[in-house]
C-alpha cells in the first residue's frame, strides 16, 4: 500500500483504531507473536481483534530486515495491484530502510524511506574504538570486601 | 676488427633478446584447453547443459526454494561459493557461468549481447523447469537478473541485486566510452598482473585478494576463446531502456552495495531504488569498506542478510 494510493474507508477505520486502542508500537505488534487479546467487558469484539491479524508467515530472525505491515480486517480487499505477495493477510506499508552491515556485524539503519521520501538518520556505525569494551575495572584494592585478598567483608 | 667484434655482441644480443621475448610472448599467449580447465574446476554439483547452442556450466546445490545466481563481468560462478555455503540447507541453488566466462567459455554466435544474455538465462531456467524462483546477480550478472525479473514477474519471486553495474554501464554509454582497438593485444598478451590489478581495484580491500582468486581469475580468462569473448562483450554492452525495465520490476527486491565501491558508487544505490518505483521493499543494505566485487569480498556476510530477505514473509 502506497501512501500516494488514496486508503481505503474501512482501512482508514481500521488504522484509527489500531493507533488509538492498540498500546505498543505498530512494528512490535506486526512482528512479533500475537497473544490472543481478551475482549474488555462491556465491550464488543471488533474487527481488529485476533481473528484479524494473522500471525507472521515465519518468526523474524535475529536480525531481519525491517518490516512494518498494517492488518486490516479479512472484509478489507485490495485491488489487484496491491495484493500482498503470497497468501497472507496483511499488506505492507510502503516503508522501507536503508541499513548498513557494520564490520562488528551489526545491522544500523542510516535513513528510512516512508512513501518514496528518504529521510537520513544520524546512525552509523560505530568506529572500533568505540566498539571495543569499556576499560577493564581498577586493580584489586585489598581494602575493599569484595576484593580476592580480602579475608572477610568489612563489618558495617 | 673490433667494430666487428661489437658487431657479433649486438647480434648475439639482440637474438637472446629476441629469444626471451618470442618464449615469454608464447607464455602469455597460450590458450588453456577446455578440458585442462574443466578437470580442475568442476566439481560433483557440476553441470553442462546446451542451450541455444551454447554449453552452458552451471552448478545445482542444496534443497529448497530455489535460488538463480549470476555473477559480475571477468568472474565466474565461484564468486558465490560463500553463499552456496551459507545458504544450500535451506535453498536449491543455481548458478551458472555467463558465456566468455568460466567453464562455459564462448557463445557460437559471438552474440554476447545484454539481450542475448537474458535470452539465455531465460533458456536455461526453461531447460532446468524451474517456475517459481527467487534471482540474483551482481554487476554485469545483477543487470541481467534485473531484466530476467521485469520480463517474467510471474517466475520470480524475489529480486536480489548486489551492485548491479546498470547505472554505471548506462553513464559509460552516455559518456561514450567504449574499449579501444589497442586492448585486441589483450587477446595475446595477458599478464597475470593483469587480473591482480582488476581484482584488488574491485575489492575494498586489496589486502584481501589472495593467490588463489587471482589464479582463478587469470585460468578462466586463459580458456581457449575467452579473452575475444571477454572484449567483444565489453565492446557491445548496454544497459538498455532502464527506466523501462526497472519500472517493470514488481517482486521484492533486496539491494546490497558495498560503500568502498569506486566502480559503481554506493550513492547509486538510492538512485536504483527510486527507479524500481513499482519493486516492493526496495531494501537496500550497505556495506562499509566493501569494494564492488563483494560476493568475493564479503560473501559470507552479505549472505547472512540475503538469508534473512529469503527466509522473511514479506
Amino acid at each position: 500500500m502506497r501512501f500516494s494510493q488514496p486508503f481505503p474507508a474501512p482501512l482508514a477505520l481500521v488504522l484509527t483504531l489500531l493507533v488509538a486502542l492498540v498500546s505498543g508500537p505498530l512494528s512490535a505488534q506486526a512482528t512479533s507473536a500475537q497473544p490472543k487479546p481478551t475482549t474488555p467487558p462491556g465491550k464488543e469484539s471488533s474487527t481488529w481483534n485476533a481473528s484479524t491479524i494473522p500471525a507472521p508467515l515465519r518468526p523474524p530472525t535475529a536480525d531481519g530486515s525491517l518490516s512494518l505491515r498494517v492488518y486490516g480486517s479479512a472484509q478489507d480487499r485490495l485491488p489487484p495491484a496491491t495484493q500482498p505477495w503470497r497468501a497472507d493477510e496483511g499488506y505492507a506499508v510502503d516503508v522501507s530502510a536503508v541499513m548498513t552491515r557494520c564490520e562488528d556485524g551489526s545491522l544500523v539503519i542510516t535513513a528510512l524511506v516512508i512513501g518514496g521520501q528518504l529521510t537520513p538518520l544520524d546512525n552509523r556505525c560505530r568506529s572500533a574504538s568505540e566498539s571495543k569494551p569499556a576499560a577493564t575495572p581498577p586493580s584489586c584494592d585489598a581494602k575493599r570486601w569484595n576484593c580476592k585478598t580480602s579475608e572477610a567483608p568489612p563489618a558495617n | 676488427m673490433k667494430w666487428l667484434r661489437f658487431l657479433a655482441f649486438g647480434l648475439v644480443g639482440m637474438l637472446a633478446v629476441g629469444s626471451v621475448a618470442f618464449l615469454v610472448a608464447a607464455w602469455v599467449y597460450r590458450d588453456i584447453p577446455a578440458e585442462e580447465l574443466e578437470a580442475r574446476y568442476t566439481t560433483p554439483a557440476s553441470r553442462f547443459l546446451n542451450v541455444d547452442g551454447v554449453r552452458i556450466h552451471y552448478r545445482d546445490e542444496g534443497s529448497g526454494q530455489p535460488l538463480v545466481l549470476i555473477h559480475a563481468n571477468f568472474g565466474s560462478l565461484l564468486s558465490w561459493d560463500s553463499w552456496v555455503d551459507a545458504l544450500k540447507d535451506q535453498h536449491r541453488i543455481l548458478r551458472f557461468d555467463l558465456t566468455g566466462h568460466g567453464l562455459t567459455g564462448p557463445d557460437p554466435s559471438g552474440d554476447y549481447s545484454l539481450e542475448r544474455a537474458v535470452r539465455l538465462t531465460e533458456r536455461f531456467v526453461d531447460a532446468l523447469g524451474l517456475t517459481r524462483f527467487a534471482i540474483g546477480g551482481t554487476s554485469l550478472g545483477g543487470t541481467v537478473a534485473m531484466h530476467y525479473a521485469a520480463a517474467h514477474p510471474e517466475r520470480v519471486e524475489r529480486l536480489i541485486l548486489l551492485s548491479p553495474g546498470a547505472l554505471e554501464g548506462r553513464s559509460q554509454q552516455k559518456a561514450g566510452r567504449s574499449v579501444p582497438p589497442i586492448a585486441n593485444i589483450l587477446k595475446y598478451i595477458t599478464p597475470r598482473a593483469l587480473a591482480a590489478y582488476m581484482l584488488k581495484s574491485r575489492f575494498g580491500d586489496p589486502t584481501k585478494v589472495d593467490d588463489k582468486l587471482i589464479d582463478q581469475w587469470y585460468e578462466m580468462w586463459l580458456r581457449e576463446g575467452q579473452r575475444a569473448a571477454i572484449l567483444a562483450r565489453l565492446r557491445t554492452y548496454s544497459s538498455a531502456d532502464l527506466e523501462t525495465v526497472t519500472a517493470a520490476v514488481r517482486v521484492p527486491t533486496l539491494i546490497l552495495w558495498g560503500e568502498k565501491n569506486p566502480q559503481a558508487p554506493v550513492g547509486q544505490a538510492e538512485e536504483l531504488r527510486k527507479m524500481l518505483v513499482n519493486a516492493r521493499g526496495g531494501q537496500i543494505i550497505t556495506y562499509p569498506g566493501v569494494g564492488h566485487m563483494a560476493a568475493d569480498e564479503a560473501g559470507p556476510v552479505i549472505a547472512r542478510d540475503v538469508r534473512a530477505f529469503l527466509d522473511t514473509g514479506n
